[in-house]
């Protein structure tokens, strides 16, 4: 049968397929990409200190020798730091590795968060009391303060023990919204239904609620991922990052303790905020993107 | 107002205990992973990093006698839970013989007042902007500009922090950039501190205000929706009430529920975040002691730091919990 | 400016479009009746009939994507509400026109005292500032004629019973004395006694206070009790109106002799009699001609092409139905 106006229509409506969505995946994508496309173009042993030239200016900006720059290579077209990273090869090294922690520490705090979630919104009871009652605790403590304690103890820190320890304190989010979805739909008729029929817990779970539980997993990955990075850029930014391969917060440590900001070197500070601009800007607006395949009251407005 | 039940004060102050001592547990477990004697692993890493220690002696001395390390570690534990509940953190190792305790108590009174300052700042007016975005029959040149002030969102506090110091401080010299108030002025309540305080603290307040406004107002504007959707809304309009009746006591008044269990459950990470604005603005409450304190190294005073942090933030949300039934009648009637 | 011999209220050709993914959809599609001075009259039909979104057009409640596109409602004999602008609206609003709303669950602001939600209203309308006794004493006085304590005074929505919400929105429809009171399925959400109790508050201050009401509904047993006249609603159209005792003694619509059949009676025995398409109609895509075709028993070739018109079928009743071309008796 041909495919009538209506149902075209309608398909194209898929709340899922809005702008905010797909450009700020894209960009996320993207960005993430460098880890494999970035080597392709740039030498990314540049990355490390002592690799270059320091104090070089971006092309196009004249030096001010009294300040102690040199004049821009071609070959080093962001500039160099005053430890002689050449800054392009930084930014192509460290935002695969700031996006990296974000997804580690998101990835398992959604899948924690997630059956916790469930088994709180489920069982009722004594399970769910003790459940929401960690989860509470587990928020009401600044992961800064914990993090800055394990930074400073073990100076060893790597990435990914770095992503793992933030994972411990972003499940909480995802706990808490999975169990309000599953509270409220628990009384919905299609669940009550699956469970009449003699489906077990777990296909009720998956089968049932799962589809209508997506777009609000996905909006708690999307702002575990920024906590996540905001934590752990403000981690590096107090000194306490990993040392030897770049970060973007740990650029951003290093610039500020070399007072980047105020010799000029803004070719040190700003690639990695407006990295992380950026980053935190697809990640707003995949959020809201979600938002709105959630909520059909938003889609209207904005 | 006697309409809290005794049973939801109970709950929620034996939540604020219960966090304050999870936390505490994890910063006293954390140092003595690797080594047994924490006292060790800390000389150990001064000895690492080439730093060296005055009246050592003494302070292991000090450091025995407060934490009975020739002990169990269960009394250790003991020991510890007591000194951090009667507020005694022991001794500073960079600025020794300066206390933990006192170098907090001196440094927190500018975190709490700008802290507390800025969030509630950035609290109601976000809550507002949102509440304006989100009400079908606000002024439409408001609803154009409006969304101007929410750019900021996405970003960290503290990196906004560095584009404030580098336009403001740096280009146009308008702010200052570190500390909380000017060498040449004397502390006190004169009008000069006053007026070089608020110079100072400008910029790191402004950092997380416009930040965390963003927040409110979003999720604010979805409330709005939401709310005005709701029987009542309609009767309220049905009644002939003024537009600004039904805003207020009927929109706002309802929509804000959520956002304040949402400023509750924020407070931890809007913390964290303030005390790396402080680092990045040299200013000297918490935040820049902490930094100090990772640059020397100094872990007593990083370990004291962390905990009055985390006491603070779970005495904020005590307080918060205790006001919320003013705001939701419907609240201590319910189980706890 | 009242007329005394002016209906409380008029409506003329009143009609409500809803936008739609599938095209406009005529909720209501041309509607006039009058409710008299003092004089209860019921709205019935089934869900979805209109009845629900014809209160809210009265009330210019109607939301987007509905919106009024014709007709008039004028109140005693003076405004037309649908030509109201927002000012003159709000000063009409509760004054001229109140609602009790259906259900009560949700209708009354949760986090202000019943007091609050009462008083707001009197205060807004009033020229004057009203002084807290005097406030406090017009409101005990609506307590007592609806019959609710004085204790409600001070509490919140959620710490009342769904009988004593309900009533509360009644007291809250009577507070400025209106003319007309719209009453929106006002026991619909209750038990059965309770339903019994909020009717004969209802009544007993219709009674009192003499203006007159439009009850909607779809529990014809209500109607039994209240109504002086019935106004039956089939897919946005009124089919059938005249006095309660002949609509619903000596119904001459088919549909509402199916609403009647389907009542259970104490002595009925064997299942009512239905048409042969059950399902609601598609207010999206209106057949040409009369609009219960589908699932009437009596359908005949005219139905289906020429939309009948209400017209007299007893002393002061009247229906939209082929059967009776020339009104016959």
């Amino acid at each position: 049968m041909a495919e009538t106006a209506e149902t075209r229509r309608s398909r194209r409506r898929s709340p899922w397929l809005n702008g905010k969505l797909m450009l700020g995946i894209a960009v996320l994508v993207a960005l993430l990409s460098l880890q494999w496309i970035g080597p392709l173009f740039v030498d990314t042993q540049e990355a490390l200190i002592g690799s270059t030239t320091p104090n070089l200016v971006p092309v196009g900006q004249k030096a001010n020798p009294a300040l102690g720059f040199k004049p821009s290579k071609s070959a080093h077209p962001l500039g160099t730091d005053s430890q002689g990273r050449d800054m392009l090869a930084v930014m192509v090294v460290g935002t695969p590795r700031t996006l990296y922690v974000g997804l580690v520490a998101a990835g398992l705090g959604l899948i924690v968060g997630t059956i916790l979630g469930f088994l709180a919104g489920f069982s009722r009871g004594l399970t769910d009391s003790t459940i929401t009652t960690l989860t509470d605790v587990v928020l009401t403590i600044p992961p800064i303060a914990v993090l800055v304690v394990v930074a400073a103890f073990f100076t060893q820190t790597s990435v990914t023990l770095l992503a793992l320890i933030i994972a411990l304190f972003a499940w909480p989010t995802a706990t808490r919204q999975i169990r309000a979805q599953v509270l409220s739909m628990r009384e919905q008729g299609y669940v009550k239904m699956a469970q009449l029929s003699g489906a077990s817990i777990w296909k009720v779970m998956y089968g049932e609620m799962m589809p209508n539980l997506l777009p609000y997993l996905a909006a708690s990955f999307m702002s575990m991922m920024a906590a996540t990075i905001l934590v752990v850029t403000g981690l590096e930014t107090l000194g306490l990052g990993s040392i030897r391969l770049p970060t973007l917060g740990t650029t951003i440590n290093n610039a500020l303790q070399a007072s980047a900001v105020f010799r000029g070197m803004w070719w040190w500070w700003s690639p990695p905020v407006v990295v992380l601009i950026v980053i935190f800007l697809s990640l707003l607006l995949v959020t809201l993107g979600l938002d709105q395949v959630a909520n059909p009251k938003l889609r209207k407005h904005l | 107002m006697l309409r809290l039940s005794r049973r939801y004060v109970l709950a929620r102050l034996g939540r604020f205990v219960l966090t304050v001592w999870f936390g505490a547990t994890v910063i006293f477990v954390v140092p003595r992973l690797g080594r047994s004697n924490p006292v060790d692993a800390i000389l150990g890493r001064l000895a690492q990093s080439g730093a060296s220690v005055q009246n050592a002696d003494q302070l292991i001395a000090g450091y025995k006698h407060r934490f009975g390390l020739d002990k169990s570690v269960w009394t250790q534990y003991a020991h510890y839970l007591e000194n951090a509940f009667t507020f005694h953190q022991g001794y500073s190792l960079a600025q020794f013989p300066a206390k933990v305790d006192t170098l907090i108590g001196r440094a927190a009174p500018y975190t709490i007042g700008l802290l507390l300052f800025a969030t509630l700042v950035s609290f109601a007016l976000g809550t507002l902007i949102g509440a304006l975005l989100g009400w079908s029959r606000t002024n439409p040149v408001l609803r154009r500009v409006l969304p101007i002030t929410l750019v900021f969102t996405a970003l960290p506090a503290f990196m906004l922090g560095i584009l404030l110091i580098y336009f403001f401080a740096f280009r146009l010299r308008w702010f200052p950039y570190a500390g909380a108030y000017s060498s040449n002025v004397t502390p006190g309540f004169n009008l000069a501190f006053i007026r070089s305080v608020i110079e100072h603290g400008a910029l790191p307040a402004l950092s997380v205000v416009i930040v965390t406004m963003g927040v409110w107002a979003l999720g604010m504007r979805g409330m709005m929706i939401t709310t005005a959707g709701e029987d009542y809304m309609v009767l309220a309009d049905a009644k002939g009430l003024r537009s600004s009746r039904v805003f207020w006591s009927y929109g706002i008044r309802n929509a804000m529920l959520p956002q304040v269990t949402q400023l509750g459950l924020s407070l931890g990470s809007i913390a964290g975040g303030f005390v790396v604005v402080e680092s990045v603005f040299a200013y000297p409450g918490l935040g820049g002691l902490l930094y100090q304190a990772v640059i020397n190294n100094d872990y007593t005073l990083i370990q004291g730091i962390c905990f009055y942090l985390v006491l603070g933030v779970a005495f904020a949300v005590l307080i918060l919990d205790l006001i919320y039934p003013l705001l939701d009648p419907r609240i201590s009637y319910s189980k706890g | 400016m009242t007329d005394e011999s002016s209906p409380a209220l008029a409506v003329r050709d009143l009609a409500v479009e809803y936008a739609t993914d599938r095209g406009a959809l005529m909720a209501v599609n041309g509607v006039s009746f009058s409710v008299a001075k003092g004089e209860i009259l019921g709205l019935v039909g089934e869900s979805g009939c209109g009845k629900t979104t014809t209160a809210m057009a009265l009330l210019r409640l109607v939301q987007h994507p509905g919106r009024i596109v014709a007709g008039e409602a004028l109140i005693d004999g003076g405004q037309n509400i649908v030509a109201l602008d927002e000012k003159q609206l709000r000063s009409v609003r509760w004054r001229r026109i109140a609602l009790v709303p259906q259900g009560a669950l949700n209708s009354l602001n949760p986090v202000m005292r019943v007091k609050d939600q009462l008083g707001d209203v009197i205060q807004t309308h009033e020229d004057r500032r009203i002084g807290g006794r005097e406030l406090r004493e017009r409101i005990e006085h609506l307590f007592m004629l609806v019959g609710l304590p004085s204790r409600v005074y001070r509490l919140y929505p959620h710490e009342l019973s769904g009988g004593m919400k309900q009533r509360v929105c009644i007291a809250m429809a009577i507070a400025l004395d209106p003319p007309l009171v719209i009453a929106d399925e006002p026991t619909s959400a209750l038990d059965v006694i309770v339903q019994r109790v909020v009717a004969q508050t209802l009544l007993s201050v219709k009674q009192r206070l003499g203006m007159s009401l439009l009850l909607i509904g779809h529990d014809m047993g209500l109607m039994a009790q209240m109504a002086d006249r019935v106004a039956v609603m089939y897919a946005g159209e009124i089919v059938e109106i005249g006095p309660t005792s002949a609509v619903l003694g000596n119904p001459r619509h088919p549909y509402t002799q199916t609403l009647i059949a389907s009542v259970p009676t104490m002595r009925t025995r064997g299942l009512p009699r239905m048409g042969s398409d059950e399902s609601a109609p598609d207010l999206a895509s209106r057949p040409r001609g009369c609009a219960f075709q589908a699932r009437c028993s009596s359908v005949m070739d005219v139905c289906r092409s020429v939309a009948p018109e209400l017209r007299a079928v007893g002393e002061n009743q009247r229906a939209a139905c082929h059967l009776y071309p020339d009104g016959v008796a």
